[in-house]
């Protein structure tokens, strides 16, 4: 994903970055996520406002994501972007209703990285002021602020125009709806690339997609 | 959601001159740095921070309306906040637009930085402003003192403005 598809597509998931114009929709809320982490260090850097707005909307929707979704689109992230997702996901079950979704990926994340910590702040700087959720997947640094909501588009905006979250909230938040939506948006594409983008199995695959081929033909 | 600025302002205006009423209000944050030539800085509210009259509320009131605006977009929260800017900033107030029935005027680039800086020790996030605004070492060093001045400065507040130093400088 180059840099400003990212911010296109986080105007399609309601982010209001002006520069980036109209939102793009071709991409999954994990996709995006996971583009972001990959971005590491400049993440507290020169895209500061994008790594606190992403956690801003984990936060306030971290209910709409699919934790095997992120589990798939964060397989080849650097060992640095291993650990900002991770710090996105520690967000990501701080606030979700069913926490408990996000244990084994959060698991799986802490014994990629492993116990060693990163320091992106001096070693000095005290604990207690440092961000506990960069601190849980093994960064020192700052606390990094979360932003204000109203910088987002609401919730009924999002879904109806995003196909991804409109058809989370329709058929639950499920791989079924991804590869729904995903055949909407890409019908050529191949059985391989789904399963590995949105981390389903091929018996899945299958049977979603022969529902979504009858009901493409109910409808003509 | 983000706000188009200028247009938000123009409607503002024409609510003002239909009840025949004048305003002027001092503005600051991302809506000042959008109003000095920043155009790619978004924001979802325009701050007051002084000039908050009976007459801008309502004027605000309908435009929120017309434009299906949150009725907080015009902000007069951030009066609140007057200490974070530094003494004398009344003075120091430059015209950013000018229209018929209204005049906004917008703290000092100074003293906007000066103020940016005290947010950067609770907000890492705005560190971004003081990327976009270019901002030079001498107008840094200002800040700092202003920063310093304030009683919970402290030790760890030195370590961050040593490092935002660093990335700003490229130190």
């Amino acid at each position: 994903m180059n840099r400003d598809n990212t911010y296109q597509i986080a105007n399609g998931l309601g982010f209001t970055f002006s520069s980036a114009g109209e939102g793009n929709y071709t991409s999954s809320p994990e996709m995006f996520i996971s583009d972001v982490a990959a971005r590491g260090e400049s993440l507290l850097r020169a895209e500061s406002r994008l790594y606190s707005l992403t956690r801003t909307w984990v936060r306030a929707n971290a209910q709409l994501l699919r934790p095997d979704g992120l589990s798939s689109s964060s397989k080849d992230l650097s060992p640095i972007g291993l650990r900002f997702l991770l710090s996105i996901c520690l967000i990501a079950q701080d606030s979700d209703p069913a926490p408990k979704r996000w244990n084994s990926l959060i698991r799986s994340l802490s014994e990629s990285i492993g116990r060693d910590v990163i320091y992106l702040y001096p070693r000095n700087y005290p604990q207690d002021r440092t961000d506990e959720f960069l601190r849980g997947a093994g960064i020192h640094y700052r606390r990094v602020a979360f932003q204000d909501n109203r910088k987002f588009r609401d919730l009924r905006w999002i879904i109806e125009r995003n196909p991804w979250i409109r058809n989370r909230v329709l058929m639950t938040v499920s791989a079924r709806a991804d590869i729904y939506t995903y055949l909407s948006i890409h019908s050529d594409a191949k059985e391989k690339d789904i399963c590995d983008e949105l981390g389903v199995g091929k018996s899945s695959f299958y049977s979603i997609k022969k529902s979504f081929d009858l009901i493409r033909l109910a409808h003509g | 959601m983000s706000i188009d600025v200028n247009h938000v302002l123009e409607r503002l205006n024409e609510y003002l001159k239909q009840e025949s009423v004048s305003a002027h209000f001092v503005t600051c944050g991302g809506a000042l740095i959008y109003l000095s030539g920043h155009g790619g800085r978004v924001t979802q509210d325009v701050d007051v921070l002084e000039g908050f009259t009976k007459a801008l509320q309502k004027a605000s009131e309908s435009v929120a309306k017309e434009l299906n605006l949150g009725e907080d977009w015009l902000n007069p929260f951030v009066e609140v906040y007057v200490e974070h800017f530094p003494p004398g900033w009344r003075d120091r107030v430059d015209l950013v637009r000018e229209f018929s029935n209204l005049e906004v005027f917008g703290v000092s680039r100074q003293d906007l930085i000066s103020n940016k800086l005290k947010a950067f020790m609770d907000r890492d996030f705005d560190k971004e402003d003081l990327l976009l605004m270019k901002i030079t070492r001498g107008e840094f060093d200002k800040a700092v003192s202003f920063v310093k001045s304030f009683k919970d400065f402290d030790v760890v507040n030195q370590l961050d403005i040593d490092i935002l130093r660093g990335d700003i400088f490229d130190e």
